[in-house]
């Protein structure tokens, strides 16, 4: 494995890390960061925003366990 | 132009995001996936210009410990049979109703201000998973490109071989049934059970008033 290919990890992990604590910051500091529950209360209210959600979910589970 | 604005008036961001991963998806040759974007880009298409005026009626909200039993129940099929299996498919398009039923309720009004944290929460989330999406399509052309996919790993790529273990497969679809409940919000507490029943409760007592009224109205010459 090429040394680059360490880079290619980090630029998976960093992003889940990021949300890791911008999902803490949220529990902890409701003044800088919502909460995970709103902000998902807030993306789906709208009906189309659910229909594109949900099919992504989905879709995750088809790919990884069916597909 | 005014044409296009009007067409594209109101859409959601999500369409041309669907219609370029429809193209993607089409491009690599991977067709059932083009074909379960494009179902719900047609279906999001249907909401959006109100061509489709469906509704299951109030939000369902369930006791965690049906959720519990449901998701054990899933994950124990995959983790007795082997991956890619009849039985995994049966599963997943299973899950596939439940989930148009749990999209498709009647609009609430949403008692959340749109103020400085979330807006913050949001732009975060969206923006990293954007960036997600990008270094995963860029892993996958690159790795296309140098048939290397050592040194360029897609998601796919690094988690598929964990997946050929039962227990993985296991604690995976635990994760993602779980990640599922969050994001229908079908698990929202006693109170707010209590306060759905209520609304169906007095929906179901509305009804029985207006046949009552109808019944009424023939009786009287």
């Amino acid at each position: 494995m090429k040394p680059s290919t360490y880079i290619w990890y980090a630029l998976y992990l960093l992003p889940l890390i990021a949300m890791f604590v911008i999902w803490w910051l949220g529990r902890i500091k409701p003044h800088l960061f919502a909460r995970v529950s709103t902000v998902v209360e807030f993306v789906m209210a709208k009906r189309t925003t659910r229909i594109a959600v949900v099919t992504v979910w989905w879709w995750l589970g088809w790919h990884f366990f069916s597909d | 132009m005014l044409w296009f604005k009007n067409l594209v008036s109101g859409m959601n961001l999500w369409l041309p995001a669907f219609a370029v991963n429809i193209l993607f998806q089409f491009l690599r040759h991977a067709y059932v996936d083009g074909i379960i974007f494009s179902v719900a880009s047609v279906l999001m298409i249907l909401e959006w210009k109100k061509l489709l005026p469906l509704s299951f009626g109030a939000r369902p909200v369930f006791r965690l410990r049906w959720i519990i039993l449901v998701i054990i129940a899933c994950a124990t099929v995959l983790y007795v049979n082997p991956r890619h299996s009849v039985q995994d498919t049966w599963v997943l398009l299973a899950v596939l109703p439940i989930a148009v039923l749990l999209v498709y309720y009647d609009e609430e009004h949403l008692n959340i201000s749109y103020d400085k944290p979330l807006r913050r929460s949001f732009r975060s989330y969206m923006g990293l998973g954007i960036f997600l999406a990008v270094v995963e399509l860029a892993a996958y052309v690159i790795s296309d490109r140098v048939h290397n996919s050592e040194d360029f790993p897609t998601v796919s790529f690094l988690v598929s071989p964990t997946l050929e273990h039962p227990e993985v497969r296991f604690i995976f679809l635990v994760i993602w049934m779980a990640m599922g409940v969050g994001l229908m919000q079908v698990l929202r507490g006693r109170k707010v059970v209590e306060a759905v029943v209520h609304v169906g409760e007095v929906g179901a007592a509305k009804r029985d008033l207006v046949m009552h009224a109808d019944d009424d109205s023939e009786v009287q010459p």
